[in-house]
């Protein structure tokens, strides 16, 4: 069989699901269903970027919303204010929020554990009350209304089917990228630091540095999902922003399973899901995320996916595989003395 | 000749405790050094002064003329001093490959950007890279290669402590910091260690290792350097440290050392 | 000036005694607890209640709310401790941040998200009377607030340094095994810890609630997390620290709305915290690191 066509086999699994995301505006013709498949993405997209921090590093950050509030409101400004089109202002919300990622990484990853922690929980409140206090710039609790829909290159954004297949782009750019960063040197540095901190710096890992970078990426990301929520949504308050966004999105973390790319999706999708088709939930939603926050950690604390490292690669793209060393494993003697 | 490795005075205080008391010591250039001692003589404090891993209150490590203290762990290592630890500590949830990778982080250009673009030079040190782990983990003969995609804990003890040795020696260190690599092996495996010793040593590494087996210690050493209590009281050929009296009452209380 | 300092050291003392809970909790355990505001927040809703429902005694809501919030205590500490003794320290964290929403929309779903009070025609059989003192108005209830949090922490100090069970939990807060193999029953002593820590939470509640006289199921998220960085300023581990930041915040953040700033009133206690965790991550009178680089 030609390596062509065993690729394309070995990636089937992808290749379905990719193709079942495109036709799915043809399939859910309903445009509230679609929208809830585009907050689906937007979920997705900011769990995986806490999954960097959480699940990658093992850095607990616990005001994760902080950075989605700040794409959100920098993109809002960036487009209706600096007057830049949307491709730029949504690369311009990634940096700024990356920016910020940057100053508090920077100072506080020094500290240990659960300082660092505390140091997220700041930010976040901080932000908050300056969102909501800042009335000339944010216009305080009242938030930014009529933020332009986005269009990109000509393809003029209005419809919800047009804003699914953005989130989608958005959520393939995101697995894609991230699925590149980690399996290399800086993903498998990133484990060894959360694995041993102190055996990974003894091997020559510059941990610091690569903490923060994981910081500031996981920023970025988280950014961006701000953007389009923004742009999506087309108003923003602080109230969406605040600790308890947070708590949600470490919900659907810790549902999910972290230190992989799928446990994120699916627990993003899961949490967005459940109050939706059970409607009479829709009141108990918050409950439903505390539960599901208690219930995991006590049952299953590594998520329902959690705790193997599945892999997404496309091995179309590394074609140049080396041999593996599989020799007969079970015929060796074990540890004969 | 100038030593590879040269510890002067070093202190290290804990609270009034002083677990090194100006201690002096060199390895050379193709040396195997061995540093022992009975339990709290401050044999692993020295290694943690010479890593970075615990500054030293007071004193100096210089490697190759340059100075190593105040050094974070990771510039030490990046000047080619690496280490093994006496609680093994691998990274459990990676599998065994990966871990050895790690091993050669700091020999590593790929950052972030090159990583998303990936040029044709990422993926060549990337199979660079792999190919180092597999020739390293190939000294081991078939104990770590037929484990290759299992997860680090999954392996026994011994080959942790085989994996451990592996990863600091991927990246090519000068100076090689062996903290106890036989601990609770059987007599087969110790003797694969010290073949493996060797073998490291003349491949073109140096090596410092704590050793408790006094066997291994007389086969292995060029040099052997005695600390009891944070203060070394003994050093030269392990003939002359099987003969010190001085070493034989404080060390092995009154027994005698060697076979 | 006298007046706000008054105003501002009534806050402050509340963080206090939330901070002090907080600090308890967290030098026993070495656990971050994030419930800590939603026990404040069922202490002020019970105390709400036995004044509507029985009589308009201070006493007696503060001695209910005293036996429930020591229950919850020893609830939360069950299900986010007890069980995860072995796992992460994360994962306490976490159940502890689930235990929180669910008891905010609990409470949301017992008595609704509106914010309640007392009748007047209660409130008024409190005492809720003012005296003057060098031309500046004091209530009677500000008196109150503040001497049940003096005699909490004379009691919480003797408790800690004086007695038996305050020389168990410091022993069970230095090295929780050693203290097991001296035959201490640690379980005990955690849960304990964590019932004197809610007690505190829950006492603060009633006060906070009736001084304001504002009952809604979030009351206590801000106030939690304010309280919270009252004692990271403090240095986590210190009971007098806690006391100090908790006055202190309290008390600039009184001063920020005399000054104009009221929009920083919230962001006080933060800011602090973030500062202290800058420069100073012991806290205010140094502190030591809680988690070691684990040498080898």
């Amino acid at each position: 069989m030609p390596t062509f066509i065993r690729t394309l086999l070995a990636n089937l699994p992808h290749i379905a699901l990719l193709a079942l995301a495109l036709i799915l505006p043809a399939i859910i013709k309903n445009q509230y269903h679609l929208q809830v498949v585009i907050f689906i993405g937007i979920y997705a997209i900011l769990v995986l970027s806490l999954n960097l921090l959480n699940g990658y590093v093992g850095l607990l950050s616990i005001g994760h919303a902080a950075f989605y509030g700040i794409g959100a409101y920098a993109s809002a400004k960036l487009m209706m204010e600096a007057g830049l089109n949307f491709p730029l202002a949504m690369s311009g919300a990634g940096l700024i929020s990356a920016g910020f990622g940057y100053l508090l990484a920077k100072p506080t990853l020094k500290l240990s554990g659960i300082y660092l922690t505390l140091a997220t929980l700041g930010f976040n409140m901080i932000l908050f009350l300056v969102l909501q206090s800042w009335m000339r710039f944010t216009n305080g609790p009242l938030g930014i209304m009529s933020i332009p829909a986005p269009s990109v290159f000509g393809w003029e954004i209005t419809e919800k089917v047009d804003y699914y297949y953005l989130i989608l782009f958005l959520v393939v750019m995101t697995l894609f990228s991230m699925q590149r960063l980690l399996k290399c040197r800086f993903g498998r540095a990133l484990l060894a630091i959360r694995e041993d901190q102190l055996a990974a710096e003894a091997m020559g890992v510059h941990a610091a540095r690569y903490k923060t970078q994981a910081f500031v990426l996981a920023a970025f990301y988280a950014g961006i999902a701000g953007s389009f929520y923004a742009h999506f949504v087309k108003f923003i308050s602080p109230d969406s922003f605040y600790i308890n966004e947070s708590f949600i999105l470490l919900a659907m973390l810790a549902l999910g399973g972290q230190g992989n790319l799928i446990g994120p999706v699916v627990g993003a999708a899961i949490l967005i899901l459940v109050p939706e088709i059970f409607r009479s939930l829709q009141e108990y939603r918050m409950i439903v995320y505390g539960s599901v926050l208690v219930i995991m950690m006590l049952v299953r604390r590594q998520g329902l996916l959690g705790g193997k490292a599945y892999s997404l690669r496309l091995s179309y793209f590394d074609k140049k595989k080396e041999k593996e060393y599989i020799r007969g494993d079970k015929f060796l003697p074990e540890e004969q003395g | 000749m100038m030593p590879l490795l040269e510890i002067k005075n070093v202190t290290k205080d804990f609270g009034g405790l002083k677990a090194l008391h100006e201690v002096s010591m060199q390895v050379n250039a193709g040396e195997i050094v061995s540093l022992i001692g009975p339990n709290g003589a401050g044999k692993t404090t020295l290694f943690n002064c010479i890593t970075g891993t615990m500054p030293p209150s007071s004193g100096h490590v210089t490697f190759e003329d340059k100075p190593l203290d105040n050094l974070p762990p990771y510039e030490v290592a990046a000047k080619g001093v690496t280490r093994t630890f006496q609680h093994i500590r691998l990274f459990n949830q990676m599998t065994v490959l990966d871990n050895v990778m790690v091993g050669n982080d700091h020999r590593g250009r790929t950052g972030i950007f090159s990583a998303l673009i990936r040029p044709p030079w990422v993926a060549r040190e990337e199979r660079k890279t792999r190919q180092k782990s597999l020739d390293i983990l190939s000294l081991f003969g078939e104990r770590l290669l037929p484990r290759l995609n299992q997860q680090a804990c999954m392996l026994s003890y011994a080959n942790r402590r085989r994996l451990e040795i592996a990863r600091a020696l991927v990246s090519g260190p000068k100076l090689l910091l062996l903290d106890e690599p036989t601990a609770g092996m059987n007599p087969h495996e110790t003797q694969g260690i010290v073949d493996l010793i060797r073998l490291i040593r003349d491949r073109g590494h140096s090596i410092l290792v704590i050793e408790h087996k006094m066997k291994v210690v007389m086969t292995v050493s060029d040099r052997i350097v005695v600390l009891d209590h944070g203060k070394k009281i003994a050093e030269g050929l392990p003939d002359e440290i099987a003969h010190n009296q001085e070493v034989i009452d404080a060390y092995m209380g009154g027994r005698r050392v060697g076979n | 000036m006298f007046e706000q300092l008054i105003n501002g050291l009534t806050q402050g003392s509340v963080y206090a005694l939330l901070a002090l809970g907080f600090t308890l909790i967290f030098g026993t355990l070495r656990m971050v607890t994030f419930a800590h505001g939603e026990i404040y927040m069922i202490g002020a809703y019970v105390g709400f209640e036995m004044i509507r429902l029985f009589a308009p005694s201070f006493v007696l809501a503060i001695m209910a709310a005293l036996v429930i919030t020591a229950i919850l205590g020893v609830v939360v500490e069950i299900l986010a401790f007890h069980f995860l003794r072995d796992a992460p320290h994360v994962t306490s964290l976490l159940v502890t941040i689930g235990i929180s929403i669910l008891l905010i929309n609990l409470t949301q779903l017992i008595w609704g998200p509106e914010t309640k009070s007392i009748p007047y025609a209660l409130l008024d059989k409190l005492d809720y009377g003012e005296f003057e003192v060098w031309g500046v108005y004091i209530t009677y209830l500000q008196i109150a607030v503040l001497t049940v949090t003096v005699l909490l922490m004379a009691f919480l100090y003797l408790l800690i340094n004086r007695t038996k069970l305050g020389m168990v939990i410091r022993a069970t807060a230095q090295d929780y095994e050693a203290a097991y193999a001296m035959g201490v029953n640690v379980n005990v002593v955690f849960s304990t810890a964590f019932a004197i820590g809610s007690m505190l939470g829950g006492v603060a509640g009633v006060l906070i609630g009736v001084y304001y006289n504002l009952f809604y199921p979030t009351m206590g998220q801000l106030y939690g997390l304010k309280a919270f960085s009252a004692s990271v300023v403090g240095g986590l581990m210190s009971l007098p620290g806690s006391v100090v930041a908790g006055l202190l915040i309290g008390v600039v953040e009184t001063f920020a709305v005399e000054l104009g700033a009221s929009s920083m009133r919230h962001m006080v206690s933060f800011l602090f915290m973030i500062l202290i965790l800058l420069i100073r991550p012991g806290g205010l009178f140094g502190g030591r690191e809680l988690i070691q680089a684990r040498g080898d």
